[in-house]
């Protein structure tokens, strides 16, 4: 199946919803006073974001939708397990779209290769040091 | 050689659900092996494991060490491995952060790739002292010769400045170097940082405007644009020039733009900005409005949301824009997802004013309506319907509402009664609609409302005197009705609203043309279903009805009336007496009062002979003159002044605290010492509450916010002053005498809750003796009087009625503290409430055996103890004197 086709049916598949607690609830669940809830699903993925309570929820849904198509990109039609078992790659693709809170890259082919290149520049000194021990002994 | 990897870990846990405790056990004593060796493959292997594990909740506090070993691996696979543990673990008390300083001063010097991990982890973990160790690199990396690292860095610098503050100086010129920078990434990481700096200290960053404006007009990103907006939102309330500049670009934004998170920025920002005030603010306004209106009509419900939201910020500036969407925003009450109605709920409750308020009353209330045919669904299914979340909003259009759940209910009944009650009924034009809504609400709430029903009953029916009438009729049917007397045990049965129904028509009988007909209802056996506290008001009620039923009766007295009169006594006394057996002590000491009032009544019926007009020891009735010679029973008229003798008024807010205390009055000494001393103090306490009330020259206007506790204390004092009057001759000395010994008795008896009836009977022994003359002697004066009052109330009620509502906003005042404390209570509409009430006091006052001298009553409880002390001309300043003697003690 393209890719395209794929995002699409994730696209249509995913529920857009946000739901706002207000504050006082969100003091019982999670957080901090004065703070937001925004989530967004997809699919069997939940993706949730506290927000301060000035920040634009609506850009706030971007965000994670932006990071959902960087991460379907680099995994391919990206699932629960792609998350749970490469969990560091995951936040590897969050950390090159957002430092310190804030959007750092809102391209998202930039994110994609960065992302790429970290990864394959792991494999590589991996294989490097694979190699070197294999000659050395 | 065989260690699990990260992999076989998670495959071990998914496999071994229900032994998770035991496989982590064994999991993280073998990491604990591996972390401890040499091995830095290994090392990584094990800390990545942590991690995972650490996000399950397993805390890895104990491995931080080894974390900063990895971090500092020169292998950048495991060094991200490193700071990732660190960014996963680490918080501000973790020690060895201390260690990392120098391993992070040489991260940030390595290979690009490092320092993009480093910045990374840094802007996770940075510590106060971090921050002011490593804020010269960071700065000097804003240089970076790649623009990927100059934009993690000004964002990392962020994090520092926000840990250490005195960064600020050294950063600044840098940072603002960076909106003029080549690559539009770190242009907008400098706009997202400013943007957050600015909002704490404004002002500081006003001078930044004409690149953020420049920047604002040519730039195209969406993102970026959203934070100017933003910065400048948070600009503009201290350079109001701004405002004016701002108006043009984001009134272009507003209508050009596709994106919807920008869209809805500016018009956030416009809103909170303060940028729709002045002259073309207006236009903006139409514009974000008309945006806004558009989005509740989107089926996406997110902007349905937020537009809602918008909205209900807007509205107190431009109440008039949003009223014209009206039709929409009450359409969103129906929405099917609860957190979409709880915001139009909000918004409806902004918007009310005086012309819409019945309209979106009645909409808000047809929600409460159980609905009828169309959707019988089982409740279950509706339940299920409303947690599961729909697969696409189009598919979940079917007519479930969550109008169901009780949460729900609560708030929307909740919303009902403020948005009337605001601001002392700002809004309510039609009072007998609101209590009619009132009563409706209490009908089909189905939550627990009641009390808050009953308290809004009570407190317009106390402000507007023109409703009392329609009120009382409602009341009759709510208390005739025995729906809700039958559930009173079931939740949400509302029955507090019985309280309101009972005190108000108790309150107000002279409204009901037959008020005997209600005591029936008030004195069925049912209402021991109820809670004590409204059995207690029932009690009362009955007693205030049966009163100006009596005074009624009396004044057309035929003598086949006293059969009637007789029975009914009879039903009260039967009723009353297993009252006094009540658990509750509420309900039992009101039952005795009542009772010994009934008794004697009884008494004085069955005394009654029919040939009229001489009854034994009976003093002249020359005083006044109206009717020479009652043919009725005198004790007709011994219940009705009690209550009636003074109007019930709200009490002005400020009214106690303008109350002076009394020379020698000292508020905070024990009114009950704890050892020994109960006597020298105790009639002290009394004179003080005596006072209060007194000044305010109506009986007890603290009756109306908590009725029964006055009412509790006027009946005891009652019985108490009853005691004076008998020993008229005593000396004063005999007088403190029995006063103390009484105390003591009754302090002895407080807690003893039987002690009402073991007292009950042998005063009404006594009583019967020596009160009757007492009573006798003042009768006639009193049926005079009475004879013009009661027409009088009728008369006026029915002038105001159907005419406008006068709403008693403000309370009233003490009479004396209004001329000589205006600055204490500058409530501006104060005069217009006592000008209101000065008629209707003297009209009721009007019994003139009560018009003791003017000066003494405002010393003394104008309570209904003062019927007693009229009787004998004599007696009110003979007993008063030792009164005010107390008083100054």
């Amino acid at each position: 199946m393209p890719s395209k086709a794929k995002s699409k049916i994730i696209q249509d598949a995913c529920l857009l919803r946000l739901f706002s607690f207000t504050v006082q609830r969100a003091n019982d669940t999670i957080g901090v006073p004065g703070s937001k809830v925004v989530y967004r699903q997809y699919a069997s993925l939940f993706f949730v974001c506290e927000v301060g309570e000035e920040e634009n929820e609506l850009m706030t849904l971007e965000v994670i939708h932006r990071y959902v198509e960087v991460l379907d990109k680099f995994f391919g039609n990206v699932c629960e397990l792609d998350l749970i078992f490469d969990f560091q790659k995951a936040y590897t693709i969050l950390d090159e779209l957002i430092v310190a809170g804030e959007l750092a890259e809102s391209n998202r082919r930039t994110v994609l290769t960065s992302a790429e290149a970290t990864d394959i520049w792991e494999r590589d000194e991996i294989l490097r040091d694979a190699l070197q021990d294999s000659f050395i002994s | 050689m065989w260690e699990r990897t990260l992999q076989d870990l998670i495959r071990g846990l998914r496999a071994n659900k229900k032994d998770e405790a035991k496989f982590i056990y064994k999991a993280v004593d073998e990491i604990r092996n591996e972390i401890k060796g040499d091995d830095m493959e290994l090392k990584a292997g094990a800390v990545l494991k942590l991690t995972y594990l650490d996000m399950l909740g397993y805390d890895m506090g104990w491995a931080s060490f080894h974390v900063v070993e990895v971090m500092s691996s020169p292998r950048f696979h495991l060094k991200s491995v490193g700071y990732l543990a660190a960014t996963q673990s680490f918080n501000e008390d973790t020690d060895v952060l201390m260690l990392t300083t120098n391993l992070l001063k040489k991260d940030l010097g390595s290979t690009p790739a490092d320092v993009a991990v480093t910045l990374n982890g840094l802007s996770h973990i940075v510590t106060p002292d971090l921050a002011r160790d490593l804020s010269p690199e960071l700065i000097a990396m804003l240089n970076h010769s790649r623009p990927h690292i100059r934009k993690r860095a000004i964002l990392a610098l962020y994090k520092v400045l926000v840990k250490y503050p005195e960064t600020a100086k050294h950063a600044r010129t840098r940072l603002e170097e960076k909106l003029e920078d080549v690559d539009p990434g770190v242009v907008a990481a400098t706009v997202n940082v400013l943007c957050e700096l600015a909002r704490h200290n404004p002002t500081d960053y006003l001078s930044l405007a004409p690149q953020l404006f420049h920047l604002l007009t040519t730039s195209s990103n969406n993102w970026m644009l959203i934070k100017i907006i933003k910065l400048f939102g948070s600009l503009s309330p201290y350079e109001p020039r701004l405002v004016r500049k701002l108006q043009p670009p984001i009134t272009d934004l507003i209508s050009t733009t596709q994106a919807i998170s920008l869209l809805y920025e500016c018009v956030h920002t416009c809103i909170i900005g303060g940028m729709l005030q002045g002259s073309n603010g207006d236009s903006l306004a139409r514009l974000c409005v008309s945006k806004l209106a558009a989005f509740i009509q989107d089926a996406d419900q997110n902007l349905k949301y937020i537009a809602l939201l918008a909205l209900t910020k807007i509205v107190p500036s431009h109440p008039y824009l949003v009223a014209e969407y009206q039709d929409t925003i009450l359409a969103s009450v129906n929405d099917q997802d609860i957190s979409i109605r709880m915001r139009a709920l909000d918004l409806v409750s902004a918007m009310v004013d005086r012309e819409n308020l019945q309209s979106i009353v009645q909409q808000v209330l047809s929600h409460l309506v159980p609905e009828n045919s169309s959707s019988i669904l089982p409740t279950a299914a509706q339940s299920l319907a409303q947690h599961t979340i729909p697969v696409s909003p189009s598919s979940a259009r079917p007519h479930l509402s969550p109008s169901q759940s009780p949460a729900y209910r609560l708030v929307l009944c909740q919303r009902i009664l403020t948005m009337c009650s605001q601001s002392t009924f700002e809004n309510v034009t039609n009072f007998e609609w609101y209590i009619s809504v009132l009563v409706d609400l209490a009908h089909v709430a189905a939550v627990d409302v009641g009390s808050e029903i009953r308290d809004q009953l009570v407190d317009v029916v106390g402000r507007v005197r023109a409703v009392r009438r329609y009120a009382v009729k409602l009341m009759y049917q709510l208390l005739s009705d025995d729906t809700m007397l039958r559930n009173a045990h079931e939740e949400g049965s509302c029955s507090e609203v019985l309280w309101a129904a009972a005190w108000i028509c108790g309150e107000y009988c002279d409204e009901l043309a037959e008020p005997q007909n209600l005591l029936p209802h008030l004195l069925q056996p049912e209402v021991s279903n109820l809670s004590s506290e409204i059995v207690a008001v029932y009690v009362q009620a009955a007693t205030k009805i049966f009163g100006s039923w009596a005074a009624d009766v009396a004044q057309r007295w035929e003598d086949d009336d006293l059969v009637e009169i007789k029975n009914v006594v009879e039903q009260v006394t039967t009723r009353f007496s297993e009252l006094v057996s009540s658990p509750h002590i509420e309900v039992q000491e009101r039952a005795a009062n009542s009772l010994q009032l009934f008794r004697f009544i009884q008494a004085d019926l069955d005394a009654h002979r029919p040939k009229p007009p001489t009854t034994p020891g009976f003093s002249t009735p020359s005083e006044s003159g109206l009717s020479p010679e009652p043919r009725f029973p005198k004790s007709m008229y011994l219940i009705h002044p009690l209550s009636a003798t003074y109007e019930l008024n709200p009490v002005a807010l400020s009214a106690q605290a303008s109350v002076q205390v009394p020379d020698g009055l000292d508020l905070d000494a024990w009114i009950v010492p704890p050892p020994r001393e109960v006597v020298p103090e105790k009639p002290p306490e009394r004179k003080v509450k005596k006072l209060k009330k007194g000044k305010g020259k109506e009986v007890s206007e603290g009756k109306v916010k908590s009725s029964k506790k006055k009412q509790k204390e006027t009946l005891l004092v009652d019985g108490d002053v009853l005691t004076p009057v008998e020993s008229e001759m005593e000396a004063p000395e005999e007088i403190e005498e029995r006063a103390k010994r009484k105390a003591e008795r009754l302090a002895q008896l407080r807690d003893d809750p039987y002690y009402i009836m073991t007292d009950a009977p042998k005063p009404a022994e006594e009583d019967l003796d020596s009160i009757p003359v007492v009573r006798l002697e003042g009768m006639p004066s009193l049926a005079g009087p009475s004879t013009q009052a009661l027409p009088a109330l009728k008369t006026t009620s029915q002038t105001f009625s159907s005419t406008s509502f006068v709403i008693d906003r403000d309370g009233e005042m003490p009479e004396g503290a209004v001329a000589s404390n205006p600055a204490s209570a500058p409530i501006s509409g104060q005069e217009t409430p006592v000008e209101s009430h000065t008629p209707t006091p003297s009209q009721l006052s009007k019994f003139p055996p009560y018009e003791v001298p003017d000066d003494v009553i405002r010393t003394s409880t104008p309570d209904p103890i003062k019927v007693t002390r009229s009787k004998k001309k004599g007696t009110g300043k003979k007993k008063r004197t030792p009164t005010t003697a107390d008083v100054d003690t």
